[in-house]
């Protein structure tokens, strides 16, 4: 936990710590079962941080924020909140070379389109799958908008901007991953707004009295 | 009889035992250990049952540790339950000589029907 502040208990933070993980476990299975590939699971971290300094705790653990490939996927319901996959910027390719889709005969023109459409369907399936099942545990309903790529992008301020206020805390779960034998590492942010904080406290106790 | 529950997350083992059944004539005595390692070490002297056992852990993860657990004792009854269920992971583990696979999160049912079986295997009770 960053910046002092107790929103959750210990049991609350673990709880949902191991929320990610079984979630974001099902959505790497999905993914491997598309495209054929194994993928390496790290521990989900709980990080409770000012909206300002966003970015910082961000930077902290992807060193390629300059330089990145995006997909950024917005979710709404009793909680709201952003997702953010992150690749480093190259690995476009070797998407396109996972799906296949790098057999086809296509001019310069073409082929941009498709490193994005590939790295987007990458998004729907881990934001996608991570996110229905954490809330599908939590026994409430949420709302996506469509994933908005980007290639070779910066990760900026203005991404964050109409989701939050900057003197706000936001709710930051996220986890690191490495895709087939650790070729591709990533990062998959679900950056929740404070309002989600009595929301998911709510559904949380749910959770622990459905175990008593 | 012996339970030895082996995962990083506190409230991963409690919502795991709190999903152990009620056994008549078998009552359950539990170890918790937050790594692979401490499954490993602890394991000679407290000769589990059965070990439900984590994957993804800092230290040792549950891959290593099932291996180690395998080499000190070849009829060991490993449960793994884990949040990673890919295909590849499920081969890895079964070739390992796990007893089961079992996906998180864990329910009565399914904790339920491991242990009823591994009781009914062993006749106690």
């Amino acid at each position: 936990m960053s910046d002092n502040v107790n929103f959750f208990n210990d049991e609350e933070t673990d709880a949902l710590q191991e929320l990610m993980n079984i979630a974001f476990g099902q959505a790497a299975a999905e993914l491997a079962e598309v495209i054929d590939i194994s993928v390496t699971l790290s521990f989900p971290k709980l990080n409770i941080v000012k909206v300002s300094d966003l970015m910082n705790h961000i930077a902290d653990d992807v060193k390629y924020i300059n330089k990145c490939n995006l997909v950024e996927q917005r979710y709404k319901g009793d909680t709201g909140g952003v997702a953010y996959l992150i690749f480093p910027h190259g690995t476009e390719k070797e998407f396109v070379s996972m799906f296949h889709m790098d057999e086809e005969d296509n001019d310069h023109e073409v082929f941009i389109d498709v490193e994005r459409e590939v790295l987007s369907e990458v998004g729907n399936i881990l934001i996608g799958a991570c996110i229905s099942k954490i809330f599908d545990l939590l026994k409430t309903n949420v709302t996506y908008t469509p994933p908005h790529t980007m290639i070779g992008h910066k990760f900026e301020n203005h991404f964050l901007k109409g989701c939050f206020t900057g003197e706000d805390y936001a709710i930051m779960l996220n986890t690191g991953f490495s895709l087939s034998e650790k070729t591709i590492e990533g990062y998959l942010f679900l950056v929740n707004c404070q309002s989600s904080i009595e929301p998911l406290k709510k559904a949380l106790a749910d959770l622990f009295e459905s175990y008593e | 009889m012996k339970i030895l529950v082996v995962d990083d997350s506190a409230i991963a083992r409690k919502f795991l035992i709190k999903s152990l059944p009620n056994v008549e004539g078998v009552e359950f005595e539990i170890k918790e250990c937050i790594n692979g390692l401490e499954a490993v070490n602890i394991y000679p002297d407290y000769k589990p049952d059965i070990v439900f056992l984590d994957l993804t852990m800092p230290v040792m993860d549950g891959v290593e540790a099932l291996a180690k657990i395998k080499e000190l004792d070849p009829d060991s009854v490993v449960y793994v339950l884990t949040a990673d269920i890919q295909k590849s992971t499920q081969e890895k583990i079964m070739a390992l000589d796990a007893k089961k696979f079992l996906k998180k999160p864990p329910s009565k049912g399914i904790i339920g029907d491991a242990v009823l079986e591994f009781v009914k295997t062993m006749n106690i009770g």
